[in-house]
């Protein structure tokens, strides 16, 4: 909190550098976040560029209040923008909407089998060494994580990238706790099953 | 019956192992969904950013300046007119024992000059300047001037939007 209140009140008395702290500190991860939603890097930058651009408006002009948490209120107004931004350049329904509509028959976990096809990445090959087994490991993660739907990965983003708490992300998200919660672990949990379904838990311990 | 009989000796080794697995495949997942959901902006990014905001201050900076200006304007034109009645009213008084004193006949060419106005107006448009109109005017300008002025405190952002 201190450092917020000490670096707002530089910013407000005109100090440029103040800001680009700020700008160092928290562009890598929220533009994880911004790609995450908007899936394109172009658009990602953009909309993160007008992120900062309103968080030094909400400093400069005293909007930003000094005893709440610099990083919720800012990726809160990442969040915000993205979807803006989402909404302003395309013309489909933007599925991050999903996050809290859930049909009749919906159940949590559903779209996560959906999502991910393993055939892709059933390669059949036989592993020399335990380099090309971490890097095939890697891989198989990684093409998890592309194919999972937005409510699944902006949530994950949150959490591990963003440092954000299961409270901070119900309430930039306004979704109940126990849905953030459970979307981490059966998201988590999916993946596990995946991995451990094509190596053995030695297998992966070896890479830890 | 047969007894068998275990001799363990170390539990924590057995407890602890089963527990750290479980922990230890954790991290690794952790860490791999970390890795996969990284991602860095452009390197002129941050640049470009920095060039936004230094003219987003310059512009800042300018409209302070602005609003600064205006306002001692305003407040001098204010300060001005107040002074002057006060000074026309003194005057008013000290002369008013004199007859055809300078200040009187002034006066007096003033009411002639807002008269003739005023009868030209009529006859051209079709209303007198008569001191009714005249505080319609002035009330219309004083209700402009507060809108412009209570604009920038009624039409808040809120946060992030």
């Amino acid at each position: 909190m201190e450092y917020s209140k000490r670096i707002s009140e530089n910013i407000k008395n005109g100090d440029t550098a103040g800001f680009s702290d700020i700008v160092r500190e928290f562009s890598g991860k929220a533009f994880a976040l911004t790609l995450r939603i908007l899936g394109n890097k172009e658009d990602a930058e953009d909309s993160l560029q007008e992120a900062f651009m309103r968080l030094y408006r909400a400093i400069v002009s005293g909007q930003f209040e000094e005893r709440s948490k610099l990083s919720t209120y800012f990726y809160t107004i990442v969040y915000n923008t993205a979807v803006d931004h989402y909404k302003k350049i395309k013309a489909k329904r933007f599925s991050i909407i999903s996050i809290d509509v859930e049909g009749d028959n919906y159940e949590e976990g559903d779209d996560l089998n959906k999502s991910y096809s393993e055939s892709h990445h059933s390669t059949g090959s036989s592993y020399s060494d335990k380099a090309t087994r971490e890097n095939e490991v890697s891989k198989i993660i990684g093409s998890y994580i592309t194919s999972l739907p937005e409510q699944y990965s902006v949530i994950l983003t949150m959490f591990y990238i963003n440092d954000l708490s299961h409270e901070e992300i119900s309430n930039i998200l306004k979704l109940p706790i126990g849905t953030v919660k459970n979307r981490i672990f059966r998201a988590k949990s999916k993946l596990r099953e995946i991995i451990l379904k094509k190596y053995s838990e030695e297998e992966i311990l070896q890479y830890v | 019956m047969k007894k068998i009989h275990f001799n363990i000796s170390n539990f924590s080794s057995i407890l602890g192992g089963m527990s750290g697995e479980g922990k230890n495949i954790d991290s690794y997942l952790n860490e791999q969904i970390s890795l996969s959901l990284n991602a860095m902006p452009s390197q002129t990014f941050e640049e470009e950013l920095l060039k936004r905001i230094s003219i987003e201050n310059e512009f800042r900076k300018q409209d302070v300046k602005t609003d600064k200006l205006a306002k001692s304007f305003i407040g001098t034109i204010v300060v001005s007119f107040i002074v002057l009645l006060i000074f026309a009213g003194f005057l008013l008084n000290k002369n008013s024992g004199e007859s055809g004193g300078y200040l009187v006949n002034a006066l007096d060419m003033f009411t002639v000059a807002i008269e003739t106005v005023s009868l030209q107006l009529t006859s051209i448009l079709g209303f007198t300047l008569g001191p009714q109109s005249a505080a319609i005017v002035l009330v219309l300008l004083v209700s402009i001037f507060l809108y412009s002025m209570a604009d920038k405190f009624v039409f808040r952002k809120s946060p992030g939007k």
